[in-house]
């Protein structure tokens, strides 16, 4: 008979991370096919641009301007605002304690394919250095959540790959290892398919969500891998659900039933139910840092680990 | 706190059930959310109650294969007469019966095989069977995927989490781990229990050929052997400090049950046990549904109740596959043919 998945005391060492680093002399040769972009371009910085036109533009009118210090603002990506949603927009089924009828798991069903096919997109493989994982593209000039220990520093060198197999170049920015949370940035310039992001306001422990990634790494005849689970605990930076990951999911996303990003992929623990996300509560916490392509923070969950 | 199964699902029990839930679920600002408890999961117990009335009318075609009492898979019955469909690794060689929906048991015979694509024919003397329903529309990311059993409420439920694709077979390989260091192929480290290992090959050793190639590279050493399957055997020159030598291997499959050859395989295996056999199918849908190796074998329906695959294997902590419904209804074409020009098609 069916053994459910165990609730085993989850012990800080057995949680292991999910990126996937390319030793094994079997691996296939790994997802960075030649690009097909143009070759990324030093990066423009608009800010820092508009910062200089203001000043000139002062100084040509000659008036002693009673202007405040200007505040040039280094960011040059401001920090995403959660989409609103209404919570009675969603059907019955998923705002139950479980769905209660075949007409409500039909209603389920639909909703669910309809929110695969518009977030697919969005998610990428993604591949710096020898390590490889995933990311969810949230902005329309290319802005990649991602995680830490895939990231691993600022500024190194990232291809990313979409399910339709198209390539992209970029790099990574901030890296938060005491949460595991990652920043990246398609250089190329374009209109990059991408997703709304969520805040957990409104989240409650039972909410249904879906994982996207690509565990085991990019594979060209399967898209993205979707897992579908629910929010067993939420807590200050890390979401647990029992949504299965592996590795090669490591800065895939979590997304809510209105499509939102609210978590990124992280860590395993034994247990099919011990799956943990980054909450993206923490990227927007600390976006500026994040932005700014700071480094800081410590794992302390691999340092304790066992190998 | 603790939540009790229901086995009825009166009304009363319900509004029961919601009412002290509320207590759980209804969130006070700054109240730390509570931790859902394991009978909510996806594959709670309350998750699958919705199921029941679904699997009330697939479990007629679900029988519980069984060796010495003990059930070892899932048997799919596609035809009326006893004719019954499962996972073929899981079943060969062993003196197999059936066990039904209420309890009859009967003996079951393996009357064909076809191992390429892991699907056995059993033909049991029970009669009067309900044959299963196939799917005609494609399966798509998302929709559901019951596994039903012969029991009232599913086995288990997931998603489709991956359109139908061809599953490559596990690669087989020398067993070495290659050090990615310098740009010559260097071996980092020998997998445990393959040809390297027997061969006598170490960390450290330089591979300068295969079967007289020279090898420039890491990656060339990769592509040199990826032309080889299980049981070729492969010649290779070593460099070993100062010294040359020849070395013979055969390309090996690792099994399920060895060491994990390396971190993914072992992050893989944990949640659960996996299916011997779980690589190498023509065209399988893969579902996120947990299942445990025994649980193959039957079939995997939609909300209508219809088949859209047979599991066919667990393959590891996200993924389980289920041979399409297409394939599975052509193949079992094949082997009543194999099993009718063995003459075990009509025994009594």
């Amino acid at each position: 008979m069916p053994v459910k998945p165990s609730q085993s005391v989850l012990t800080k060492r057995w949680l292991i991370a999910l990126t996937m680093a390319a030793l094994s002399a079997e691996v296939a040769a790994g997802a960075g096919t030649s690009t097909n972009q143009a070759p990324a371009k030093a990066e423009q910085s608009p800010s820092v641009a508009g910062g200089t036109e203001l000043s000139q533009a002062s100084h040509s009118t000659g008036e002693t301007l009673h202007a405040k210090p200007e505040v040039i603002t280094n960011l040059v990506w401001p920090a995403p605002k959660p989409a609103t949603i209404k919570r009675e927009d969603l059907p019955l089924a998923f705002t139950r304690i479980a769905p209660g009828s075949v007409d409500e798991l039909k209603t389920f069903e639909k909703h669910i394919e309809k929110l695969v096919s518009r977030i697919s997109g969005a998610v990428v493989a993604v591949q710096v250095g020898r390590a490889t994982g995933s990311g969810v593209v949230i902005s329309e000039d290319g802005l990649v959540l991602s995680a830490a220990h895939v990231c691993r520093q600022p500024n190194r060198e990232v291809i990313f790959t979409f399910a339709s197999g198209k390539t992209a170049r970029g790099r990574t920015l901030g890296t938060n290892h005491d949460v595991d949370a990652g920043l990246m940035k398609i250089s190329a310039q374009g209109k990059w398919p991408h997703v709304e992001i969520g805040d957990l306001q409104g989240a409650r422990t039972g909410d249904w969500v879906l994982g996207l990634g690509h565990p085991g790494g990019f594979e060209p005849d399967r898209a993205v891998v979707v897992r579908l689970g629910r929010l067993i605990r939420i807590g200050g930076a890390s979401l647990q659900t029992d949504c299965t990951l592996l590795g090669g999911d490591s800065g895939g996303p979590l997304f809510d039933m209105y499509g939102r990003v609210i978590g990124i992929h992280s860590k395993i623990g034994d247990s099919t139910s011990a799956n943990f996300h980054v909450s993206i509560q923490a990227y927007l916490d600390n976006w500026e840092r994040l932005a700014k392509a700071e480094n800081w923070g410590e794992d302390r969950e691999a340092r304790r680990s066992r190998r | 706190m603790r939540f009790f199964k229901f086995v009825t699902a009166g009304t009363a029990a319900l509004l029961a059930l919601v009412c002290s839930t509320q207590a759980l679920f209804g969130q006070a600002p700054n109240v730390r959310r509570p931790r859902l408890p394991p009978d909510f999961y996806k594959n709670g117990s309350l998750t699958l109650r919705a199921f029941a009335g679904i699997t009330e009318r697939v479990r007629p075609s679900v029988v519980e294969i069984q060796e010495a009492g003990k059930t070892i898979a899932l048997g799919t019955v596609i035809e009326a007469n006893g004719l019954i469909l499962t996972k073929a690794s899981e079943v060969e060689k062993r003196k197999l019966s059936c066990k039904f929906v209420g309890g009859k048991e009967a003996a079951a015979e393996l009357i064909a095989t076809d191992e390429e694509n892991d699907l056995a024919l059993l033909k049991t003397g029970a009669t009067g069977l309900k044959p299963c329903a196939w799917a005609i529309e494609k399966p798509v990311p998302g929709q559901w995927a019951i596994t039903v059993g012969t029991e009232m409420a599913p086995e288990a439920v997931g998603v489709v989490s991956a359109a139908p694709r061809k599953i490559q077979p596990k690669r087989a390989m020398i067993g070495v781990q290659l050090d990615f260091g310098g740009s010559i192929a260097k071996i980092g480290r020998i997998i445990a229990g393959l040809g390297a290992e027997k061969a006598g090959l170490k960390a450290g050793d330089i591979i300068l050929s295969v079967n007289e190639k020279p090898v420039r590279t890491g990656e060339d050493l990769i592509k040199k052997l990826e032309g080889f399957r299980e049981g070729e055997t492969v010649t290779l020159r070593i460099q070993r400090k100062e010294e040359q030598f020849e070395a013979s291997m055969p390309l090996m499959v690792p099994k399920s049950e060895g060491r994990p050859i390396d971190r993914q395989e072992r992050l893989n295996r944990l949640g659960g046990e996996l299916s011997e056999r779980a690589a190498g199918f023509k065209m399988a849908l893969q579902h996120d549904t947990v299942l445990q190796p025994w649980q193959c074998g039957g079939p995997l329906v939609n909300l209508d109740g219809k088949v859209i695959g047979l599991n066919i294997a667990r393959a590891g902590r996200v993924a389980s596959y289920a041979l399409t419904a297409d394939l599975v209804q052509e193949l079992a074409g094949k082997l009543k043919e194999q099993a009718e020009k063995a003459g075990k098609l009509n025994i009594n």
